[in-house]
């Protein structure tokens, strides 16, 4: 039961803005969990239409001491699929309410707006994210973050395909602007997971399950 | 003859038309985009909603779908590419097997 709660723990408590496909196929549900030093996120989405999903989702941005809730709407503008690659556009925006904890403050509104990016072949993999929070509860930041990927070995479907992948995100509002993170994926079926150690030895666990 | 010949005519020319309009048993895809064993769900999610598909093999070596049909069952091409669009991938090519 401990090691459990530590488990659970810790996948509340790691993120990234720079992580998976935020639309999955028409009539297909994804929840993300995402855990790091700064950030834990739960977002469970449904997408009708290709172009886009809707959502909830939940922040605790530990390092400013907030919350947020928002319902996000994830578009995708734009897809290239080439013979042996393919490649995303998103925009993604959320509206909710965000309240700084302990303060006993009344929750205000709040807003997220993203811009992300991928490209990806069997073999290497990049992606990059944008992503301006406006809490009210506290003054509005930028986040960027970006990505490349190695697959040590190429997987039939089906397989357990594994990944190798360093992320830099850059924080502009804090004193270590940018921190550097590397991470092992793995997916197998509908579920992807991701363990990762940053620069600051401090470690990330994200998780995905689409149905 | 006459009747013979005439009645081969007409059914050479039936087959052609069932394979053309209604076509069943394996039905094979070439498709754009493929790279991804997570994202390539989709396409196993979306084509097993259809009553008339058996099961799905996707081959992310070759960007290949094939599509095996429950007996006496079809599925017209256009449903087929729309399918494959659905999942996020774009078609090439789709063929008619046994």
């Amino acid at each position: 039961m401990r090691q459990f709660l530590m488990i659970a723990g810790l996948f509340l408590s790691l993120s990234s803005v720079c992580f998976a496909r935020p639309v999955s196929y028409p009539d297909g549900w994804t929840l993300m969990v995402q855990n790091n030093d700064i950030r834990s996120s739960v977002h469970v989405h449904y997408t009708p239409t290709l172009q886009y999903s809707m959502g909830y989702r939940f922040e605790n941005w530990k390092d400013k001491g907030f919350s947020s809730h928002l319902v996000q709407r994830n578009h995708l503008l734009k897809r290239w699929n080439r013979s042996h690659s393919q490649a995303n556009l998103y925009l993604k925006t959320g509206l909710g309410v965000s309240t700084l904890e302990d303060s006993g403050a009344d929750s205000k509104l709040s807003g997220v707006v993203s811009f992300a990016g991928d490209w990806e072949t069997r073999r290497y993999f990049t992606s990059f994210a944008s992503r301006y929070t406006e809490p009210s509860v506290l003054k509005g930041f930028f986040r960027q973050s970006a990505r490349i990927g190695w697959a040590p070995y190429i997987g039939d479907y089906g397989d357990l395909h594994s990944w190798l992948m360093l992320q830099i995100d850059y924080r502009p509002e804090l004193d270590s602007t940018l921190r550097r993170t590397l991470l092992l994926r793995l997916f197998k079926g509908v579920q992807l997971l991701e363990i990762g150690i940053n620069d600051a030895e401090q470690l990330s666990l994200n998780y995905i399950l689409r149905l | 003859m006459k009747t013979l010949l005439l009645t081969l005519i007409t059914f050479f020319s039936l087959t052609q038309i069932g394979h053309a309009d209604h076509p069943s048993g394996t039905i094979t895809a070439d498709v754009e985009g493929l790279v991804c064993d997570f994202c390539a769900r989709a396409v196993e999610k979306v084509f097993l909603k259809q009553a008339a598909v058996e099961a799905i093999n996707i081959n992310l070596d070759d960007q290949k779908i094939e599509i095996h049909l429950q007996d006496k069952q079809t599925l017209d091409a256009s449903v087929i590419k729309q399918l494959i669009v659905d999942s996020g991938y774009n078609v090439k090519e789709i063929r008619y097997g046994s």
